[in-house]
């Protein structure tokens, strides 16, 4: 897989002091921004990056996934001493967590979610260790054809797996692309929906647009709300591990099917941390000896959902290294800063840039780690730091917003770029329609289009071409198979319905 | 602000209608295909049936509701508070030329937090570290050259 010689260069460029005080200090801003109600790790990662676009690829991207594992842990944090999740990640067992600490179990829940988490994101990160350089090895031999069906893929699977009505996340996406579309179009260079401004030739720059859309939406979401003052409660977080290995050798089997779940569900283009949490909990109450428990206090559940969010994420970056395509919103925007870097995330990277995916890989597991004694350390300081009020923070993540857009290219339209996405993406969400199919749109537009113009060139405008390479051909009928897939489970249910 | 879902469709179908008009205009390439419109014309007309079925949708569920603005949820200090966050940020952008990064970045923080019902003298206080840090950050770690205006030093 990598010789030594790629093994030492990768390891010398994680084992800079300057790398490892980047990882230590972004893990920290992760357990914080993470443990703040309305705050969410990706609104994190977004504010972040116009920082790490001044630093090179390694800590950039280190940065990036040490602050979302902290960030994903974290949000268990207020979820289970406020009953608030810190990010939408922690939602699904909040209720369990909440209902156990007030019997006085804080410590004990929260020792279960900081093993688990850091167990579910090694996993997660082994998964991609192993898997990630033989998927590259095939996705070598791919041409515009397999990876225009593979846009597709991603961008169906996005729509599907969306909360909420298929409809509307297929607006979301199409908002992406069109937006996608603003600028020099790549056949003839004409600008398309440009209105004669020169800074729309190159389109929307990725990230004030992501900051808009995560930063600004967000918090005109939680300043057009009342706000909540938490109350203040004390609660016993002493003894933090105190019989988590007991927990963990009970429950070996299930544990490791929410990884194995957690992973394949990060994988999976749109769906992130969130929804394997959600699905990882409800297969988990299934098989479950004790279900009645689930819902108002089953440390069980917690266990699974936490171990599955955090494989979740390191799950993600598999499709986003190996093909480019973003598994959640999160490596959306890592694939924006590699782009930024001169890094082109595909196959390529696994021959070009061997020792930076390395020391990639050793972030995954460094970072994974690192969040047992950082996380111990926030769960201690939890009754503390989750007390600044909001009504100080959210102007200052204004703040940032307006300078983070500011900061990539030093033009004030970008400002007014991450405003003008921002109102979009509140718009969007109050009307609830998802975010996340849009970036994903935005992120994969540039691929979809360029990729099927240029294989319509190359076959003389032969749409059948598309169908005539074996790997292209099958990832041409799984999409289609995608696209009828929720017509034909209708079809059963009726079926079976009138059958009974 | 949470429209009624029929009329957002039409909104939809709408936009995508007049995109896919614009997109027509645009040149063929020279084998006589079309090139720039081909994209953009497929994605907004996806985008205009996916504003009828939202529309039909809408109309049908929401049949004997309300049929216009649906504000629920949202109270109108809200919607100012909205308003007056995109109201400092166009603020930031015509003045921070002028009044330089410090003195607008500080009055955009103390409005914002004035809003939110922080007490004054602890609203002035974290803006005025807040801003300072915001500018050690990114002017002097990270060399982005933030508006200096009226202070310059």
């Amino acid at each position: 897989m990598f010789d030594l010689a790629t093994m030492s260069a990768g390891f010398a460029l994680l084992l800079d002091p300057q790398v490892i005080l980047v990882i230590v200090c972004s893990g920290l801003y992760g357990l914080f921004i993470g443990s703040m109600p309305g705050l969410t790790a990706t609104m994190a990662v977004a504010l972040l990056v116009p920082i790490t676009f001044y630093m090179p690829a390694v800590p950039a991207v280190a940065s990036i996934i040490t602050m979302a594992a902290m960030a994903i842990f974290s949000g268990d944090i207020p979820g289970t001493l406020l009953h608030i999740p810190g990010t939408p990640s922690s939602a699904a067992y909040c209720n369990d967590s909440y209902a156990l600490a007030k019997k006085g179990f804080a410590a004990r829940v929260l020792g279960t979610d900081l093993a688990l988490s850091a167990l579910g994101g090694l996993f997660g990160s082994l998964v991609l260790l192993t898997m990630a350089p033989m998927l590259a090895e095939i996705a070598l031999q791919f041409s515009s054809f397999e990876f225009f069906w593979l846009a597709v893929l991603g961008l169906s699977c996005a729509v599907l797996i969306s909360t909420g009505s298929t409809v509307k996340g297929m607006i979301s996406l199409l908002i992406g692309l069109l937006i996608n579309c603003i600028g020099l179009d790549i056949t003839l260079g004409f600008p398309r929906f440009t209105m004669g401004a020169v800074e729309l030739f190159e389109g929307f720059n990725f990230i004030p647009a992501m900051i808009g859309m995560f930063g600004l939406a967000e918090i005109f979401r939680n300043v057009s709300h009342k706000q909540t003052v938490l109350e203040k409660i004390a609660m016993e977080t002493e003894g933090v591990f105190s019989g988590i290995f007991g927990r963990i050798r009970d429950w070996w089997k299930q544990i490791l099917r929410s990884a194995t779940l957690g992973t394949s569900i990060g994988i999976l283009p749109g769906a992130g941390g969130d929804i394997a949490a959600w699905i990882c909990y409800g297969i988990a109450k299934k098989f479950s000896k004790h279900p009645e428990e689930y819902g108002y206090g089953s440390l069980e559940s917690i266990a699974n959902s936490s171990t599955a969010n955090n494989a979740a994420i390191s799950g993600a970056f598999i499709p986003a290294f190996v093909f480019g395509i973003p598994g959640d919103s999160i490596t959306a925007i890592v694939i924006g800063v590699l782009y930024m870097k001169g890094l082109q995330p595909g196959p390529s990277m696994f021959q070009d840039s061997a020792d930076f995916l390395f020391a990639i890989y050793m972030v995954f597991i460094l970072a994974n780690i690192l969040i047992i004694p950082l996380g111990w350390l926030a769960v201690r300081l939890a009754t503390k730091i989750m007390y600044v009020p909001s009504n100080l923070l959210h102007p200052i993540v204004i703040g940032f917003c307006i300078v983070g857009a500011f900061a990539i290219n030093n033009i004030n339209f970008d400002i007014v770029a991450m405003l003008g996405f921002g109102v979009v993406a509140y718009f969007m969400l109050s009307n609830g329609i998802p975010v996340a199919p849009a970036i994903l749109g935005l992120v994969l537009g540039d691929m979809l289009e360029n990729t099927f113009m240029q294989s319509m060139m190359k076959s003389g405008w032969d749409l059948t071409s598309f169908f005539e390479r074996p790997i292209s051909a099958t990832l041409g009928v799984l999409t289609i198979l995608l696209w009828l897939s929720p017509l034909i489970v209708r079809a059963v249910r009726r079926a079976r319905e009138q059958r009974a | 602000m949470k429209l009624h879902d029929g009329i957002l469709g039409v909104i939809i179908a709408i936009l995508g209608i007049s995109i896919f008009l614009h997109s027509a205009s645009f040149p063929d390439l020279p084998d006589g295909h079309t090139g720039p419109g081909l994209f953009p014309m497929v994605l907004a007309t996806l985008f205009a049936v996916c504003g009828v079925i939202l529309a039909v949708q809408g109309f049908r569920q929401g049949r004997g509701k309300g049929l216009l603005v649906n504000v629920e949820g949202i109270t109108l200090g809200g919607a100012l508070n909205i308003l007056v966050v995109i109201g400092l940020i166009v603020f930031y952008l015509l003045c921070a030329e002028i009044l330089g990064f410090i003195i607008t970045m500080f009055v955009v923080l103390i409005v914002q937090m004035l809003m939110l019902k922080t007490p004054p003298l602890r609203a002035a206080i974290v803006s005025a570290c807040a801003t300072i840090v915001i500018y050690l950050i990114f002017y002097k770690g990270l060399l982005v050259p933030l508006p200096e205006g009226i202070l310059s030093f």
